[in-house]
């Protein structure tokens, strides 16, 4: 389906997103965009680590198959988006991964907070779904493709 | 004849052995007439005034009254003729003379009435007060007149002495307090603490003023700072006290008010964050569906149906920029605002050329004061000048001719800047309700806005404590002018 960026077989974005209306409306604008990177999709924080550093429900995933990029909400059940970040931070196995803060809190604190904490990156959702989409553009165009991550395993 | 000369003689005599004994006397004496002229000085006055006698007869009395009390003696001395009788003045108020090289000398004076040949006079004898008992006459005043307790106790801790302040204060009577010990006015709390310092100072151990609570005869407490010093000699505690009560009150007012301010902003943290997170997402979900809605299934609508969801997605949108601009203007009045030199020319610039950018199509005559310096905060300063330009701007549109104009008045001497419009301007009827949030005077079909922009700059204006003002006609355009209490004098 893709024509536009190709993706290896195991590259991954993980999408930490509890609302069911901005999963599905991200979704279709990484769609829209022609990113056509598989999109793992977690619904909290806890979810959301459990994954990352395999435990809990997915204590069976190799946690050295670290997604490209993580896009994380910051209110999150069970575990809110700076404490994921943080406990990411802490993991030497997702030391590295790219995070780029995907919330609707355009709150100053929030965002210091976000950068102080170790995110890459730090994106306000627009209401405006084609400002959002082409924010998902420019988002999927850096990270996936002009920026150059570190060789995944470093640490 | 003969009987006359015979009183006359007599009393000529009874003159002579009068002024006699007047220069016998070592005190010092004065007779003055009803006109308040010295008639007779004994040869005292000049150790006392340093005049000799014969200097200050036929002089008026003034010349040894210093100022302020100079100016109405003359009043005074009235006073005394119209009900003469003998009085001793400088006791209760200090009185001082003033003498021949102008030096003060302070006095204490017994005026009698006197009958004389040539009316009534009034005798004053004139005593000098020693240094020392001027001293302790000036102390016993402070005493009886501070509105600060003083209290004298033995070491043993009985109270020997209180100034009426005491009894005033505390309620009780003096001969409830003396005779007492002093732990018996203090609250129980504070008894240890009192005690330990009463011996410290018996053991020659100084301190700072302490805080201590002290029993009222109501049964309630009042808060004072005791000083107290020990008097070897004597054997004597002097302690003062003041009365902090009002002023501790006062700051437990102020300090639970600063806490309901601090909870409040919590509060309205708390609420404006999840204000900003959680109404935008069904917002964005609105917004996203329906474009999706025209995407997807577009060509199962007609024009009609698509304008509907256009709809939908413009009132997503502009109720996303109403939450935005809320959070902005709660935002704003929770800053203390810096003082910092703000250019507000560039600011004005700045919002113009992005107007501009906008509508490249319009074409606004602007004309921009040049180098408008202000006191102030920069951010906030920059977005009352934004709102007040774009409402310019926007309030302009209709015209073919619009004219912006930015610049600095002074009213009643202090700056005051002003954005005036020659656009549709307002009723100056409804002015009242033109810097309410949410308050709208126009149409949103004619202006799009969202009511918050004029909340916004009013806010800004008062947290720098100037003022705010509009002046406007309908169709003649607007003028908006603004201080800043941040200002220097000039």
């Amino acid at each position: 389906m893709s024509t536009g960026l190709r993706a290896a077989e195991d590259d991954f974005i993980l999408l930490v997103e509890d609302n069911e209306d901005d999963v599905d409306l991200t979704l279709r604008a990484f769609d829209q965009v022609q990113i056509a990177n598989r999109i793992v999709v977690v619904r909290d924080g806890q979810e959301a680590l459990d994954f990352l550093h395999a435990t809990g429900i997915h204590a069976d995933r190799d946690a050295s198959h670290t997604p490209q990029i993580v896009l994380l909400d910051l209110k999150l059940p069970r575990v809110e988006g700076l404490e994921v970040l943080r406990r990411m931070r802490e993991d030497e196995r997702t030391r590295l991964v790219p995070v780029v803060i995907l919330t609707s809190s355009k709150h100053e604190e929030d965002l210091v907070a976000g950068y102080i904490g170790g995110a890459n990156s730090y994106v306000c959702k627009p209401v405006d779904m084609l400002q959002f989409v082409d924010a998902v553009r420019q988002l999927g165009l850096y990270w996936l493709i002009l920026n150059q991550s570190a060789p995944r395993g470093t640490s | 004849m003969d009987a006359v000369e015979t009183t006359a003689q007599r009393r000529e005599g009874h003159a002579h052995g009068f002024r006699a004994a007047l220069e016998a006397s070592p005190a010092c004496l004065l007779m003055v007439d009803r006109d308040g002229v010295i008639r007779i000085a004994n040869a005292s006055v000049r150790e006392t005034f340093g005049y000799a006698p014969e200097e200050l007869v036929g002089q008026p009395i003034e010349i040894l009254v210093p100022e302020p009390a100079r100016s109405h003696h003359s009043e005074l001395r009235d006073a005394y003729f119209r009900a003469p009788d003998e009085r001793c003045l400088g006791k209760a108020r200090a009185l001082s003379g003033v003498r021949k090289d102008g030096s003060l000398v302070p006095l204490e004076l017994r005026l009698q009435p006197i009958e004389t040949e040539d009316g009534l006079g009034a005798m004053a004898s004139v005593f000098e007060i020693s240094k020392r008992r001027q001293l302790e006459s000036e102390r016993d005043r402070i005493f009886e007149l501070t509105q600060d307790l003083i209290a004298v106790n033995g070491p043993d801790g009985v109270l020997e002495r209180v100034n009426p302040a005491v009894v005033e204060t505390l309620g009780f009577r003096e001969e409830e307090l003396v005779g007492h010990l002093f732990v018996d006015f203090i609250h129980p709390d504070d008894r240890a603490a009192s005690l330990e310092r009463l011996q410290d100072r018996l053991d020659g151990r100084g301190g700072a003023p302490a805080e201590v609570r002290c029993l009222c005869r109501d049964g309630s407490y009042r808060d004072f700072l005791w000083s107290t010093t020990f008097d070897v000699e004597r054997k004597r505690i002097y302690a003062v006290g003041h009365d902090i009560t009002d002023r501790k009150r006062e700051e437990e007012v102020l300090r639970q008010a600063t806490l309901s301010v601090q909870a409040m902003n919590k509060e309205l943290e708390a609420f404006s964050y999840s204000i900003s997170h959680d109404l935008r997402a069904p917002l964005r979900a609105i917004d996203g569906f329906s474009l999706a809605l025209l995407e997807d299934c577009g060509d199962a609508l007609d024009a009609r149906g698509r304008e509907h969801l256009s709809r939908v997605r413009r009132a997503a949108q502009r109720m996303s920029a109403l939450i935005e601009d809320l959070l902005k203007l709660s935002r704003i009045s929770r800053r203390e605002p810096k003082e910092e030199r703000v250019d507000l020319s560039a600011i004005v610039e700045d919002t113009i050329r992005e107007l501009r950018e906008s509508e490249p199509a319009r074409h606004v005559d602007v004309r921009i004061a040049r180098d408008v310096v202000a006191r102030g905060d920069a951010g906030l300063l920059a977005v009352a000048l934004q709102n007040l330009v774009e409402n310019a701007w926007k309030y302009t549109s209709k015209r073919e001719d619009a004219e912006i104009e930015f610049g600095r008045a002074f009213v009643d001497g202090d700056p005051a800047y002003f954005v005036r419009d020659n656009g549709v301007g307002f009723d100056m009827a409804r002015a009242d309700r033109l810097f309410g949030a949410f308050q709208r005077l126009h149409d949103a079909r004619d202006f799009q806005g969202t009511g918050i922009g004029l909340a916004t700059v009013q806010r800004v204006v008062n947290l720098h404590g100037g003022r705010l003002w509009a002046d406007a006609a309908v169709d003649e355009g607007a003028q908006f002018t603004f201080t800043l209490g941040t200002e220097p004098q000039r």
